[in-house]
């Protein structure tokens, strides 16, 4: 019996009987198990985004005591062109990762959630990029990228200007996003086919599906929840993608490859307008819950609707 | 449950605005470091790491009283002493680069002018070369004294190169724009550009400026000068630039060439590339590389050209003049003072940076130069320190931070095209406004 069994009896009413209403105290732990957690969200998170809301109404270089100068900042934010153009390519990146990742991953967590040792083996290659940090992954790749010392270069191709060209450095960087970040959502998807009970499959084979037919009828629906699961996480974690970026281009060359957290933190920690930055924080927070709260809501998502009968 | 929710509620809110009250405590200035103590911030991985320590001994033992050196990793030493500044929680003398971030500090006024101090010793300020000093001569003051070596810019240039390719190192400007097709032709590179780091490029640009526009361009953009970045000298020099970028000179993939990662001094020591315009650091990371290379005298530098018609003059050196030490004020800022007029700028530790290989610029140390096994470069590097009528101190340092970090993106900008010299100009004199 697990703990979570433990906590919700309910689910174990007998079929037939009517539904009691179950004493209180087997089904709600205490409100004071939530307190530990409620008082380091309360310091962590909502002290934090009231102090960043007052900054981002003053001027604020470190140094001196901040400023009040109200919509200063936002009206600067509405007209800053460099604000926009790292919006869009935020944008960019949130949609290209989210293109780029999900076929790839959904396609490998479909093959190693297969029973078979070599697949097993394969997995496990798959998730190295997952154990590395993301500033190693950064060095190891803009040595890779070399165009005179890199692997291109080592092939016999020297020259290829990929970090350093306006036009492509995005798409490299989305690239070796990708790479890291497939193996996890690899993960969630062979995780999340694994779930899938057989019968389905076995009714399918009797009625003649082939393997193409399998995956849109079966497993693609079946996996409705995972995707939805990966999309959020994908889509709300593109707008804190830093490490990356910062080590492998900073956001170069020129303001190319300048997402929003790049923006912040070079407006914050390199131009010490810490107001100004605060400001981009806030959108950032803004945008991030809108997106998780509106994902989970209009997916259905909030209601964890599970695809299986009975279950 | 109502009521235990409104305890909750209670502690949340106690919690809460303690912290907040915590919050703005650590804003308001907090009682100095304890008395006797005194700290001391640089960076680690250089000459102060090495030499620091014996000279906070010597503090100690000449008054008595503790000296802390502490030292952290370049580029967060940055940021943490920006914080410690603005927390009111600084170090007692600080290690810097001059320029608009110790402007920053001595508009907020953290930081203590060494004149007065320096005119009751007047040996003090004597010993050091005038050219490096005007990082930290700011708003009428001398706010800190030089601890490092002399990093001017220099053209270094592989030597083998040059002979196989038949010619010599250029003078001008226009010598330097004729060598381009002939190392083309060669199948070398011409210049090693380590452009994925931005501010390869802002040595460049400091120093074309420097040699079209005369020192006193510049000058007018520290200073404020509207119009300053819009001297059609910065824009003529500008397109030379660009000019430079059409021929080839750089080759087509320089803005994926990283200078930090080694790749940019790589293309010139393996004779990929003929020259590379860098800081002096360049001759020990190049000895660290390949120190057999170097020593068989492989390795050539010489000044940047001097441009025909330009109104810099030849001589006038950018870069890095060398880094500081300066002291924070509080109730401690005398025995401060005293540490970078006793223990820092003494002749103890001049030597000491002298057997690390770096040049100090102090005056009257050519002896000491000779003996080194590196006197060659390192005579050089003294003499077109000691010559130079200007040492424009590097951009970067010298701009306040907002322009500072603008000026590297517009200059990546204009190298790879996406603007014209004047549009650069343009968007540098929005930043200024």
């Amino acid at each position: 019996m697990t703990a979570t069994e433990a906590i919700r009896p309910a689910a174990q009413t007998p079929a037939g009987k009517p539904r009691r209403a179950p004493r209180r105290h087997w089904t709600e732990p205490s409100t004071w198990f939530a307190a530990p957690a409620l008082v380091f969200f309360g310091a962590f998170v909502i002290v934090p985004i009231v102090v960043v809301l007052v900054l981002s109404m003053t001027d604020w270089n470190g140094l001196s005591a901040p400023a009040f100068n109200y919509g200063g900042n936002w009206s600067e934010l509405v007209t800053d062109p460099g604000m926009w153009h790292s919006i869009w390519v935020s944008l960019l990146v949130m949609v290209l990762c989210w293109v780029m990742q999900t076929p790839i991953s959904m396609l490998l967590g479909v093959y190693v959630a297969g029973q078979q040792r070599s697949r097993a083996v394969l997995a496990s290659l798959f998730f190295l990029p997952l154990v590395l940090s993301s500033t190693g992954i950064g060095i190891v790749w803009r040595n890779l990228l070399d165009p005179d010392f890199g692997v291109l270069a080592a092939l016999g191709l020297p020259g290829i200007n990929l970090l350093g060209d306006t036009d492509r450095a995005l798409y490299v960087l989305i690239f070796v996003v990708s790479w890291q970040f497939i193996p996890f959502h690899t993960l969630l998807y062979q995780a999340g086919v694994r779930q899938i009970p057989k019968q389905l499959y076995e009714a399918a084979e009797i009625d003649g599906a082939s393997p193409v037919q399998k995956f849109f009828t079966i497993t693609l629906p079946q996996l409705r929840n995972t995707i939805i699961t990966s999309s959020t996480l994908m889509l709300v974690g593109s707008l804190t993608y830093f490490d990356l970026f910062y080590v492998l281009a900073e956001g170069g060359p020129g303001d190319a490859t300048r997402i929003l957290p790049v923006n912040m933190y070079v407006i914050g920690f390199e131009q010490y307008e810490l107001g100004y930055a605060s400001a981009v924080a806030l959108i950032l927070v803004a945008v991030g819950t809108a997106l998780s709260v509106g994902l989970t809501k209009y997916s259905g998502f909030a209601r964890m609707r599970s695809e299986q009968e009975g279950a | 449950m109502r009521g235990r929710l409104r305890r909750l509620c209670a502690i949340g809110a106690t919690l809460s605005v303690s912290l907040v009250a915590s919050g703005c405590a650590a804003l308001l200035p907090p009682s100095e470091g304890s008395a006797g103590s005194l700290t001391t911030w640089a960076i680690s991985g250089g000459g102060e790491e090495e030499l620091m320590p014996a000279e906070a001994e010597a503090f100690e033992e000449r008054t008595g009283r503790q000296m802390r050196t502490q030292f952290f990793q370049n580029d967060p030493y940055k940021n943490k002493l920006w914080v410690s500044m603005g927390s009111g929680n600084p170090p007692d003398t600080f290690f810097g680069w001059g320029g608009g971030a110790l402007e920053a500090f001595i508009d907020a006024g953290k930081a203590v002018d060494l004149g007065p101090e320096m005119k009751k010793h007047p040996e003090w300020r004597e010993k050091f070369l005038p050219s490096v000093m005007s990082p930290v001569e700011l708003q009428g003051g001398t706010y800190g004294v030089p601890v490092g070596g002399i990093q001017p810019v220099l053209m270094f240039h592989n030597k083998e190169v040059f002979e196989q390719v038949g010619v010599r190192p250029p003078k001008t400007w226009g010598e330097l724009i004729d060598l381009i097709p002939k190392f083309k032709e060669a199948g070398v590179l011409p210049i090693s550009l380590g452009g994925a780091d931005s501010w390869t490029y802002l040595m460049w640009e400091e120093a074309i400026v420097d040699r079209v526009a005369g020192a006193q361009a510049f000058q007018d953009v520290l200073d404020g000068k509207p119009g300053a970045w819009m001297n059609p000298d910065i824009i003529k020099a500008n397109r030379m630039l660009q000019d430079l970028v059409d021929m080839g000179a750089f080759g087509n993939s320089f803005s994926s060439t990283s200078a930090e990662l080694g790749t940019q001094r790589a293309l010139l020591n393996s004779g990929k590339a003929a020259m590379m315009l860098h800081l002096g650091s360049a001759y020990s990371e190049l000895l660290g590389d390949d120190e057999q290379w170097v020593r068989e005298g492989n390795l050539g530098w010489s000044a940047f050209p001097a441009v025909e018609g330009g109104k810099g003059d030849p001589r006038n050196l950018v870069g890095n003049p060398t880094t500081f030490m300066s002291a924070t004020a509080g109730p401690q800022q005398q025995e401060a003072i005293d540490f970078l007029r006793e223990e820092l700028s003494s002749d103890r530790f001049v030597r000491g940076r002298l057997e690390r290989g770096d040049v100090p610029p102090v005056r009257g140390i050519e002896d000491e130069l000779q003996q080194s096994e590196d006197r060659e470069f390192l005579t050089d590097v003294y003499e077109l320190t000691e010559r130079a009528p200007h040492f424009q101190q590097s951009w970067d340092q010298a701009l306040a931070p907002r322009p500072a970090q603008e000026v590297l993106v517009n200059l990546q900008k204009l190298f790879l095209k996406q603007i014209t010299p004047v549009e650069f100009s343009q968007a540098m004199e929005e930043v200024s406004r």
